[in-house]
């Protein structure tokens, strides 16, 4: 016990020292993420904007000043949080950590202070933040002080603050210096760095390249061939193509990082809690293999983001090293001091525990116990062989081809070897929506399937309901199979089915209009007409098999909540009104879910198997754009922007609609 | 639904109600084979309503004498035989390790397939891999790249958790590995969601025509729905190279008699499988 290198408060000592709140700490992670990436980079475009842009430099400059300033402020917080502890069980408990936490802290530290001081280095003023890297021993990154008090919405806000910081202001900067394109940008840059001290940069440790050469040999044992034929250069033209893929990196990664960090610290506060005091010992948690995983997904995060900025500025090997750096959670034992003498975890278990998390995957008996796995699940594995590498040739491969929608239209080179598109890379997405015929497609688009989900979607609710209260029972099963019949007619057929019954001479719907002495119809050379016809074909196809899903739901519903109603004397209506439809809600909002999810996806056959050239004005949708003008037309990077847009803002609207049904308390989809 | 209740006036409007929807299903397709079987004066003269009028085989002799469109009816049937068996190997092999509790990785497959659902590259890079991997323009094509279906690997799976884990339990006790009890145990009672799963894939596959219109470009492997879409737009702009069909009455009862060969295949089936799909649909929107 005395071994302990924890030291232990007795229960209720007041104590002066400082209780870190959110505000401290939101505070201290904004400061020092403005110090570190802030800095280096404000100073590096203020250099690349000096060539036209005063106002700009100014701005940044100040933007600087005021992040010295802000300096001995972040020391401070640092100082403060460094004494932070935490009231577990009444008992105030101080971390000190382990000599190896503190060892590797110290070592990550430094190189962090290296990396900023080579950062300043390189930009030539060495001399000016020697003095400004005071750093105090830390808590691991991304842990709060006090498990109990530091809610969800905190920790996203303070993980939100510092990745807005850490990536939004390089990227911001480099769209700010965007007013003058990039590419112009780089070629001063460029010629900055031919009359700096790198001239002689090497090309061969160029990164891309390394890892240009990885997925090279990844995929030509898939047999997909190489990325690209010929060697890359480092030369100033394909600088700024360079520059493109990292600017995009940055903002995915930026986007990434917004959804995945939140969950990561949530996560932590998961393992955290989970040092609970059972039966008056503590439980000391052991970091999972996972934890370490996490815990290295977020410093790579931060390693990329850095490692890309140095890309950028040509040499990329010297924070290699940097980020390699892990943490171990090893917490106090709450009620040590009340129980000393039966205190189980001793100083060695709390040493051993580091190790063990550390070696989890490599002690012989974990290995034992993986080995006796493999042999019970091995052939699961092999089963799973084959269809895995279905889904990745066949839906994750063509991700990857979804680059061509950035690149410049072109069908001779590998898709790799194609340079970057203007605007970068959105100039699809700007001739997308300077072309007549594809906003057309996106209007028709949305209407038809708004007009099928204002028409089409009650339809089988109805239908549903209906079928539930036909009170024959071999004429409902009747009716149950003629009413699925529809739907197994292909588009196809119905579109000939269609073209005869409306028939302008010799139509059934047009002889039944006409001897009731009104005027035929002729759908397909009237638009207006054309698109009452797709919704109600629409009707008729589908509404049947929609039933099937409502009816089940009925079946679900409790019978007592009818026999009730029948005892109060409740009237059809009404019991539907007040039972079967809130009893179908769950299904509707489910169900409405993925109708608005795929308002903006649109179906190829239908719209095809219906459309002809009179009416094309209303009828082409996006997925008939995308095979006139893509596979017709071979237009592809156009038409493969057009359906990234039609993929990511079908995502978002799913994503709107699932977020809005579970905000009305209601089970979603995800 | 309660069985105490009367037969009142309101039961006779709702099925009512539900008899002329029931028309309204089957109407348009009577009247299609009627017109099939009808003379061509007849339907010029639009008499033909849902009885034919003068009877005519003709247009069905034609059909089954035009060797493209009975070898394309002869091919889709191979292309649907050979489709769903490749599907439902591949919807079991992914659907059965994924029940394993216990399985590493399980979440990270599932996650995976799922995704795949609600975000997908597109046409053009589907094009372009199919172009890349050289199947593109051969057969394989309408087999291979949308063999499976995740939505129907989700109601393979969810039958599958049906299955008492004590069968499997007593299995592995007796020391069958997982491979003998997928074998021996899961296939043989889950005869009625491969009977779904079967019919889900066959009319995908019967009734589809979009990839071949994209990804072939070989008439002879045509499926029936492209022939008929060719048939069907290039008599509606009455081409004149159009050499099959002389007068525009024969036109339509041709085109009927080949829709009618496109179709009766499927009608024939369904009804038989109504027990097994209403589970199989209903199973997988519990899940989906």
């Amino acid at each position: 016990m005395t071994e302990n290198s924890y030291s232990l408060w007795e229960a209720g000592a007041e104590d002066s020292r400082f209780e870190s709140g959110y505000l401290p700490q939101i505070g201290h992670r904004l400061v020092c993420w403005l110090i570190f990436p802030g800095v280096p980079v404000g100073v590096f475009f203020g250099i690349l904007a000096a060539g036209g842009h005063r106002a700009l430099l100014a701005a940044i400059l100040t933007l600087i000043g005021l992040l010295f300033a802000c300096g001995p402020v972040a020391a401070a917080l640092r100082v403060i949080w460094s004494l932070n502890q935490s009231r577990v069980d009444g008992v105030m408990l101080s971390y000190s950590g382990t000599f190896i936490e503190t060892a590797l802290f110290l070592v990550k530290i430094s190189l962090l202070t290296l990396v900023t001081l080579g950062f300043y280095w390189l930009l030539g003023f060495s001399s000016v933040a020697s003095n400004k890297f005071i750093y105090q021993r830390t808590a691991p990154a991304g842990m709060t002080a006090d498990p109990g008090k530091s809610g969800f919405i905190g920790n996203f806000l303070s993980i939100i603050f510092s990745r807005v910081l850490i990536t939004a202001i390089p990227i911001t900067l480099m769209i700010m210096t965007g007013l003058i394109p990039l590419r112009q940008h780089s070629e001063r840059f460029a010629e900055y760095v031919a009359q700096s001290r790198f001239a002689h940069y090497d090309p061969s440790m160029d990164i891309w390249m390394m890892l240009r050469q990885v997925v090279n040999g990844g995929l030509s044992i898939l047999g997909l061939g190489p990325l690209s034929s010929g060697q890359t250069h480092y030369h100033t033209t394909n600088f700024y193509q360079e520059s493109t893929v990292l600017i995009w990196t940055a903002i995915l990664l930026f986007i990434a990082s917004l959804v995945l960090a939140p969950w990561y610290k949530h996560k932590m506060m998961r393992w955290e809690t989970n040092n609970a005091v059972v039966n008056g010992y503590q439980m000391v948690y052991k970091a999972k293999l996972n934890d370490y995983f996490l815990h290295f997904f977020l410093n790579g995060f931060l390693c990329v983001v850095t490692l890309g900025l140095y890309a950028l500025l040509g040499f990329n090997r010297t924070s290699m090293w940097k980020f390699r750096v892990r943490h171990t959670h090893v917490f106090i034992p709450a009620s040590a001091q009340a129980k000393s003498e039966s205190y189980l975890v001793s100083a060695e278990t709390l040493n051993r525990s580091l190790k063990d998390s550390v070696r989890a995957v490599f002690n012989p008996a974990a290995r034992r116990k993986f080995a006796n796995y493999m042999r019970r699940y091995w052939s699961l594995y092999t089963l799973l062989l084959i269809p895995a590498i279905y889904l990745i040739i066949f839906k994750y491969v063509p991700m990857l081809y979804i680059q061509i929608g950035m690149k410049i239209n072109n069908i001779v080179l590998p898709i790799w070897d194609v340079p970057w598109g203007d605007y970068y890379g959105f100039q699809w997405f700007v001739q997308a929506f300077g072309d007549r015929d594809f906003l057309l497609a996106l209007r028709n688009t949305i209407m038809l399937n708004g007009l099928d989900l204002l028409f089409g979607f009650p339809m089988p609710i109805i239908l549903a309901i209906l079928l539930n209260e036909l009170a024959f029972r071999r004429f409902k099963r009747i009716s149950q199979t003629i009413f699925y019949m529809p739907h197994f007619l292909s588009w196809v057929i119905i579109s000939a089915l269609a073209l005869q019954l409306f028939n302008p001479s010799s139509g059934l719907f047009n002889m039944v209009l006409s001897r009731m002495g009104m005027s035929g119809v002729d759908p397909f050379h009237m638009s207006f007409q054309w698109v009452v016809m797709f919704v109600l074909l629409g009707i008729w196809q589908s509404a049947g098999w929609g039933t099937i899903i409502y009816l089940a739901a009925i079946t679900n519903i409790n019978p007592e909540l009818y026999e009730a109603a029948n005892v109060d004397g409740a009237s059809r209506l009404r019991k539907i009104w007040h039972i079967t439809l809130p009893g179908l809600r769950p299904t509707i909002i489910i169900l409405l879910i993925m109708r608005l999810g795929s308002i903006i996806g649109s179906d190829f056959e239908r719209p095809y198997a219906l459309r002809n050239t009179l009416i094309s004005q209303v009828s082409d949708v996006i997925s008939i754009y995308i095979f006139r003008v893509g596979i017709q037309g071979t237009k592809f990077s156009l038409t493969a922007a057009v359906g990234i847009f039609q993929s990511v803002v079908g995502l978002m609207f799913l994503f709107a609609a699932n977020a809005l049904a579970k905000k009305f308390g209601e089970r979603g989809v995800m | 639904m309660i069985k105490s209740r009367s037969t009142k006036l309101g039961d006779w409007v709702i099925a009512f109600v539900c008899f002329i929807i029931i028309l309204i299903c089957i109407l348009p397709l009577i009247n299609i084979i009627a017109r099939s079987l009808s003379n061509a004066d007849a339907l010029m003269r639009g008499e033909v309503f849902l009885l034919p009028k003068g009877w005519n085989f003709t247009a069905y002799q034609r059909v089954l004498t035009d060797s493209k469109y009975t070898w394309s009816l002869g091919w889709t049937a191979i292309l649907t035989v050979m489709g769903v068996v490749l599907s439902i190997i591949m919807t079991t092999l992914i659907a059965y390790p994924l029940i394993y509790d216990n399985l590493k990785g399980r979440t990270l497959i599932n996650v995976a397939a799922i995704f795949t659902m609600y975000f997908s590259a597109g046409t053009i890079p589907m094009y372009l891999l199919l172009q890349g991997i050289g199947l593109y323009n051969t057969w394989p094509v309408l087999l291979i790249p949308y063999c499976l279906s995740v939505f129907n690997m989700i109601i393979m799976r969810s039958f599958f958790y049906g299955v008492p884990d004590s069968l499997r339990e007593s299995a592995e006790i007796d020391g069958a590995g997982p491979v003998r009890i997928l074998i021996s145990i899961y296939i043989p009672l889950s005869t009625s969601v491969i009977a779904t799963l079967s019919l889900f894939y066959a009319v995908g596959r019967w009734n589809s025509y979009t990839d071949a219109l994209f990804f072939m470009r070989q008439e002879q492997f045509y499926p029936i729905q492209l022939l008929l879409y060719n048939l069907l737009n290039a008599l509606q702009q009455i081409d004149p190279a159009q050499e099959v069909i002389k007068t525009p009455g024969v036109t339509e009862t041709l085109k009927m008699a080949a829709v009618m060969f496109a179709t009766v295949p499927i009608l024939l089936i369904y009804p038989w499988l109504q027990r097994y799909f209403v589970t199989g649909v209903t199973l997988g929107s519990e899940k989906g």
